[in-house]
């Protein structure tokens, strides 16, 4: 059953289990995309996409299928991300680009990308480094796989500056990539 | 840019699935059945206020129900339409929202 039916069922029968499976299959890209915002704090990017979640539920009666379910929720994800950061809640965790550099010198990177978990740790690291623009620019664009006109509706950013978070973050991550894994794991 | 580099970092920045997908799934359900739960309790105390306040009121006025109704209805024709509209509205709100 894809998405506009089972939000159908959820609007006209109040169907839990139509909702239910709604929440089983974006709740992967969405906490994910939350974790790179949050620069890999899993429990605030678990309460927030709770919160995504509940809030889609009360306001799916004014969903318009003008844009994908799931770039819906990754909008609603996107500005309950920006709510918590003007909170300021968590700003002693965000780490800025410098921060990041001087902790990598510290600590090299010795991740490779075969393994998973590790994988996940390394793009978590990586991503982090990055501006909260730039961050989510490249998270929606390589990780969701959402197109350039998708990022601009999720983030209110114009077209040409989601492109060039986009050149830029990929450009850095390159070079960071390059220098954090050993030759033989490229 | 090359191709390869687009592809490193595409395998690099996939979203790995989580184990504890189970868990976050029970969460929301639980916390949107407690929430629907919390505006159906709402909304009955509402409707079991307005209908004690209505009583309490055409008691006090000691005259009958539809004496009242049509004393109402003859001075404040407009006044009762108003109120009438509000209530629909306030009723198809709560409705959607306890949903």
């Amino acid at each position: 059953m894809n998405d506009q039916s089972l939000i159908t069922r959820v609007l006209i029968y109040d169907d839990q289990h139509a909702f239910t499976t709604l929440v089983k299959k974006h709740q992967l890209p969405i906490r994910q995309f939350l974790r790179r915002l949050t620069n890999g704090n899993h429990a605030l990017a678990d309460d927030l996409s709770q919160q995504v979640f509940i809030t889609a539920y009360n306001k799916l009666s004014t969903f318009k299928a003008a844009s994908t379910f799931s770039t819906w929720l990754h909008s609603i994800a996107y500005r309950r991300f920006l709510n918590e950061m003007r909170k300021g809640q968590y700003q002693s965790e965000i780490k800025t680009e410098d921060d990041a550099v001087f902790q990598s010198t510290e600590n090299p990177i010795e991740s490779t990308i075969e393994n998973p978990v590790e994988n996940e740790i390394l793009a978590e690291q990586l991503v982090a480094r990055l501006s909260e623009a730039e961050r989510t620019c490249i998270t929606l664009a390589f990780s969701a796989g959402m197109s350039h006109q998708e990022i601009v509706t999720i983030t209110g950013l114009p077209l040409g500056t989601v492109k060039s978070h986009i050149n830029r973050s990929k450009l850095k991550l390159s070079n960071w990539l390059a220098d954090s894994l050993p030759r033989s794991a490229l | 840019m090359t191709t390869q580099t687009d592809k490193e970092l595409e395998d690099l920045l996939l979203y790995q699935s989580l184990d504890e997908a189970d868990t976050f799934v029970v969460n929301v359900t639980t916390k949107l059945e407690s929430m629907r739960k919390l505006r159906k309790r709402f909304l009955m105390i509402s409707i079991a206020a307005a209908t004690l306040s209505t009583a309490l009121l055409i008691s006090a006025l000691k005259i009958p129900l539809w004496e009242f109704v049509s004393q109402i209805t003859e001075q404040y024709p407009l006044g009762l339409a108003c109120v009438t509209i509000i209530c629909l509205i306030t009723g198809m709100l709560m409705h959607s929202e306890g949903r």
